[in-house]
């Protein structure tokens, strides 16, 4: 399911314009949708809230990523926005050690 | 005055996209769900939750884009991804409250509206602070 809401997404993110509002549906809560979805259903609405707590540092540590990828792919093209994951595992674990363990 | 393209649908893009394109990321985002599944087995909920704000399809996205349209589009592109992680914050947020009074679709689905709506507003804001294709265009 995760899959599907991706690309439903990435498809949205191809056809709206300008490139910047496009941008907003590559950081679409696709995955989160359908992991969610399942979770409540499977393991109860308690897990699942535990689930969006962590989210909310994640989504923190997203907007550092996309930061973080805009300069690491002026100066290092392609490999830039790989090399910039390194910032979204780096506040990830920040914020979880400093709020949420 | 400064010059900026206008907020429209291409359906052309869809035949741009390309099936290969479209295809890895259906495979990051199944990956990445997986995986967050397995984090919270093991880890515990909140932990597992990271995950579900892992920028698992936007390297992907990002290098696709800085291929073919080059660095400038690939900007852009984070950019708006900066605006679509604060409005995922504030999905977070919405669920995290709306979950417990109703019946999950219907929580998430309201959840996602937020995440729109706060996304769009914060694009309008963008846009007009900072005109795309401005030279003071920092994303």
């Amino acid at each position: 399911v995760g899959g599907v809401f991706v690309v439903l997404f990435a498809l949205i993110g191809t056809v709206v314009q300008p490139k910047r509002f496009a941008g907003i549906f590559a950081a679409a809560p696709s995955i989160a949708l359908a992991s969610l979805l399942v979770t409540a259903g499977s393991k109860g609405v308690g897990v699942a809230r535990m689930n969006t707590l962590g989210m909310a540092a994640g989504s923190v540590a997203m907007a550092v990523y996309c930061g973080c990828a805009v300069a690491a792919v002026r100066r290092l093209g392609t490999w830039g926005s790989i090399v910039a994951v390194g910032s979204w595992f780096a506040v990830a674990a920040g914020l979880y050690l400093l709020f949420l363990r | 005055m400064s010059r900026q393209q206008r907020m429209g649908v291409n359906l052309g893009g869809v035949k741009e996209a390309g099936f290969r394109d479209l295809l890895l990321r259906f495979i990051f985002g199944v990956v990445v769900a997986i995986a967050a599944g397995l984090v919270s087995l093991r880890f515990g909920a909140r932990m597992g939750g990271l995950f579900l704000a892992f920028p698992a399809i936007l390297p992907a996205g990002l290098t696709l884009i800085e291929q073919k349209e080059g660095k400038e589009a690939a900007r852009h592109d984070a950019g708006g991804a900066v605006i679509g992680s604060a409005g995922m914050l504030t999905f977070a947020i919405a669920a995290y409250l709306l979950l417990p009074a109703l019946a999950a679709p219907l929580a998430l689905a309201l959840a996602l509206l937020v995440w729109i709506a706060v996304s769009v507003a914060l694009y309008l804001v963008s846009r007009r602070l900072v005109p795309e294709g401005s030279r003071k265009d920092p994303s």
